[in-house]
């Protein structure tokens, strides 16, 4: 008897327990949350505070329903919510938006970060130590500057996708395919805000177009000193940044070819970086990109499966590759930001220099003499091996 | 909170005290009330918010301010 | 009370990966030295692990004079009795330290990291209650624990690995050797003391131990697989975060919530905050359970079970009071802490044992 009212009480304390489990004292309800896509932070118009807008997605019907309600454009029918509000610093802001917002803001889905390029111009660390500090927000998010105003980028409904959040993020991780933007987590952004000396990046959009043709494209890198946007690459100098730090995925290199021109596709690289101190105290820094890629498609008649084209043609996509990194140190060199990380690798080669290099970087860097050496192979051809033309009488 | 703590040392002190005294180990008694002295002084004190000076920061201040053998 | 008529023993095995446990809970706070050591962390792992065998021999050296008896118990014989007693009652602070300390950690952790609304009371009263009912249950209930766990963390480990490999950047770790020769000391002297060198509270459990004399050979091998996983951690740590490991506080749950397979596996962090809190209820169980052990022996009372939710209460009431915040809980462990244990560690039982060499007492050869 007493044996079982002891088994039933131990079995009624350790069900007790499990309710512990369930941290039920910090729990939050579904329905209590606003989910929030993407983030965008704005210079405000009045002095010294800044607008952020939250893109909060709206899970009720206006996922499920399509464009058959295109006609009533009305927000209900939007699967997302753009709020704005203005305050002087992220989290004041965040939390003000329980005045305007039925539920409280939830962070972990947020896929992107924006910030307005006037914001940029001025520095943004101090926007971000809140996203780093949080335990909600999550260091794999995108950050993105805006060449206008961040806001407007969220306004942009995507063709393909429900919330323009989502849709950005996904346009982010497609760059891959023509490498010729960099694509820039928290986590990738602050390694290089801790450096002394490497240059912050991060990607650029802007929206194209007037009214209900709006899009949203990716033009190129924003350039940091430290946190302060100062200045652009052009999407060729971006990629010949990306050669420099290993980073170029795919993308297509338009040569010139016996007979026409050649639109080579690459399809794997790889990038080796040595600097270097010589004698006479100048710097250098060897690059030496090895590059596989085939042929994606041809103009022009020349038939490029025989050996010498195939040689003119490697030779081509070597000088065109060694053209755009060296677009991408001129642009560096003029904008007096080290993007590719030279000056952490010095530091890792020749710690005790450093500390004496450190000090002038900029100008060291002004000086320092890029060497490239491209390695660049043509390993296939498609499908067919010559151009759709008449066979040449041998 | 009080009320909280007052229930739960009572419970505490009937699920052990009575086979201490049926077992008549007057030693082990004096040892527990004790420490159940101490243990509802200190919970007393700290639900009712009282600044009870912390015994790491007395090693602290051994280690640091007298013997000089910290780090930083 | 004679710690033999206490029931069970446990096997070297045991003990073995009892050891291993108690200072994997602690490789998972590799915040200790990763801001004063930074990129060469690893280095400090392999010396500091040096350094916690010598501290480790030490203390078993000393046990195995006076085999079959506690700490407490050698400071009676060592010391005399009044001597012994107040030796003891040091020891009994510092234990009761470290149990307090690491709750609080728990607390931290829990509270902070993951459910900020939750009250740190709440949290501590759940978990002290769980210790206790281990501890009154015994030290062989909690060793057995021991293997589920250590399976646990090595499993975790091992997956963690294999989804970090394409994250990792060996790069990070130049220059090595470069750092100011105090930043090395400090950081041995925090890693041989803090996780090896709490080891020296198992002098209260090596009687418990049946065959006392393979007890080196366990612990030290214990202590070998806890420094080779710690390594690990170190180099993933820093290969996968590189210098912004040092603004982290917690840079071990920054690496795995790196982990992001596809779309679908993320968030891996729940498995580190399983991991962390399992493994430091092991080691809190197993100190409580030194600490009552001392309780009982220096009272001379016949059992410590009913004093143990008494100062399970007294625990949390101490968690909660040592710190009123965070940064000073972050400065005590890697500039107090170290030489705070290396008195209890080191000092006192060297004493002991040029004491007991002094007066011819305890066994000549440690062992049959």
């Amino acid at each position: 008897m007493k044996n079982s009212i002891g088994k039933m009480l131990k079995i009624c304390l350790s069900l007790l327990l499990c309710l512990a489990l369930s941290g039920c004292w910090n729990s939050r309800e579904l329905d209590s949350l606003a989910i929030v896509m993407g983030y965008a932070i704005d210079k405000s118009d009045e002095e010294g505070l800044v607008d952020m807008t939250a893109q909060v997605a709206v899970l009720s019907d206006g996922g499920s329903s399509d464009n058959s309600s295109s006609s009533s454009n009305t927000a209900s029918s939007e699967a997302y919510w753009n709020i704005t509000r203005t305050g002087s610093s992220i989290f004041t802001i965040l939390r003000d938006y329980t005045h305007e917002s039925s539920r409280k803001l939830y962070s972990p889905h947020n896929q992107v970060i924006i910030f307005g390029n006037d914001l940029a111009k001025n520095g943004i660390r101090d926007y971000l130590d809140f996203f780093l500090r949080d335990h909600e927000t999550r260091l794999n998010v995108w950050i993105l500057v805006a060449k206008d105003k961040a806001s407007d980028i969220l306004d942009v409904k995507p063709k393909l996708e429900k919330i323009p959040a989502i849709g950005l993020s996904d346009l982010i991780e497609d760059q891959k395919a023509t490498s010729e933007t960099v694509q820039i987590r928290i986590r990738d952004f602050l390694e290089r805000l801790i450096s002394d000396t490497t240059a912050s990046i991060a990607p650029l959009v802007e929206v194209i177009g007037e009214g209900k043709d709006q899009i949203v494209e990716m033009s190129g890198t924003a350039v940091f000193k430290q946190d302060k946007l100062v200045g652009e690459l052009n999407k060729t100098e971006t990629r010949g940044l990306l050669w420099v730090l290993s980073k170029v995925n795919s993308g297509i290199i338009t040569v010139e070819a016996p007979g026409g021109t050649a639109d080579l596709e690459i399809v794997s690289t790889e990038t080796q970086v040595n600097v270097e101190i010589l004698d006479d105290g100048s710097i250098t820094a060897h690059v030496k990109i090895t590059e596989s890629g085939n042929i994606g498609s041809q103009t022009g008649s020349g038939d490029l499966s025989k050996t010498d084209n195939v040689k003119i043609l490697e030779q081509n996509m070597n000088d065109a590759i060694t053209a755009e990194v060296f677009s991408a140190v001129e642009k560096a060199k003029e904008l007096d930001a080290d993007i590719f990380g030279f000056g952490d690798m010095f530091y890792k080669k020749y710690p005790q220099q450093w500390k004496s290099m450190k000090e002038n970087w900029d100008e060291l860097f002004n000086e320092i003499k890029v060497e490239v050496e491209v390695d660049a192979k043509l390993r296939g051809s498609g499908r067919i091996v010559k151009p759709a033309y008449p066979a040449e009488e041998e | 909170m009080i009320i909280f703590l007052i229930i739960v040392f009572a419970i505490i002190a009937l699920i052990n005290v009575p086979p201490l005294i049926r077992e008549k180990q007057w030693r082990e008694l004096t040892v527990y009330s004790g420490f159940f002295a101490l243990a509802v002084t200190l919970s007393m004190l700290l639900a009712l918010g009282v600044d009870i000076p912390s015994p790491i920061k007395g090693v602290q201040y051994i280690i640091k301010d007298v013997l000089h053998l910290n780090y930083k | 009370m004679d710690i033999a008529t206490h029931k069970g023993t446990i096997t070297n095995k045991q003990l073995l990966l009892a050891v291993a446990c108690f200072i994997f809970g602690s490789t998972l706070q590799s915040s200790f030295s990763i801001g004063v050591t930074k990129q060469d962390t690893w280095i400090v792992v392999i010396t500091g692990f040096i350094v916690g065998a010598i501290v480790a021999l030490i203390c078993l050296t000393l046990s195995s004079k006076f085999p079959g008896k506690t700490i407490i118990e050698i400071n009676e014989i060592v010391y005399g009795k009044v001597i012994g007693k107040v030796v003891s009652s040091l020891y009994i602070f510092v234990i009761f330290s470290s149990v307090y300390l690491n709750t609080r950690d728990v607390g931290n952790f829990i509270v902070r990291d993951t459910m900020p609304q939750t009250p740190l009371a709440a949290i501590l009263i759940i978990f002290i209650f769980v210790c206790a009912f281990a501890v009154n249950k015994g030290i062989v209930a909690i060793v057995r624990l021991g293997f589920l766990f250590f399976l646990l963390y090595i499993i975790a480990l091992i997956i963690s690995i294999i989804l970090l490999l394409n994250n990792m950047n060996f790069s990070y770790f130049s220059p090595s050797f470069t750092l100011p020769i105090m930043n090395y000391v400090q950081g041995t002297h925090i890693i041989g003391l803090i996780p090896f060198g709490e080891v020296y509270i198992f002098m209260m459990i090596y009687p418990s131990v049946d065959k006392n004399c393979k007890v080196k050979k366990s612990v030290l091998s214990g202590m070998l697989i806890a420094a080779i996983a710690m390594l690990i951690i170190a180099i993933r740590d820093w290969s996968v975060l590189g210098s912004t490991a040092t603004i982290f506080k917690l840079p071990t749950y920054q690496t795995v919530s790196v982990i992001e397979v596809g779309e679908t596996l993320s968030r891996a962090e729940a498995l580190f905050s399983i991991s962390f809190v399992v493994l430091l209820f092991f080691k809190i169980s197993v100190m409580y359970y030194a600490l009552m052990i001392a309780f009982a022996q220096i009272f001379n009372i016949k059992s410590y079970k009913p004093l143990t939710y008494i100062v399970g209460i007294i625990s949390i009431c101490l968690s909660i009071l040592i710190y009123d915040s965070v940064s000073e809980n972050a400065y005590f462990a890697p500039n107090i802490a170290p030489t705070y244990v290396t008195f209890f560690a080191v000092v006192l039982p060297i004493l002991a044992l040029l004491i007991a060499k002094a007066r011819g007492i305890g066994r000549k050869r440690g062992c049959t």
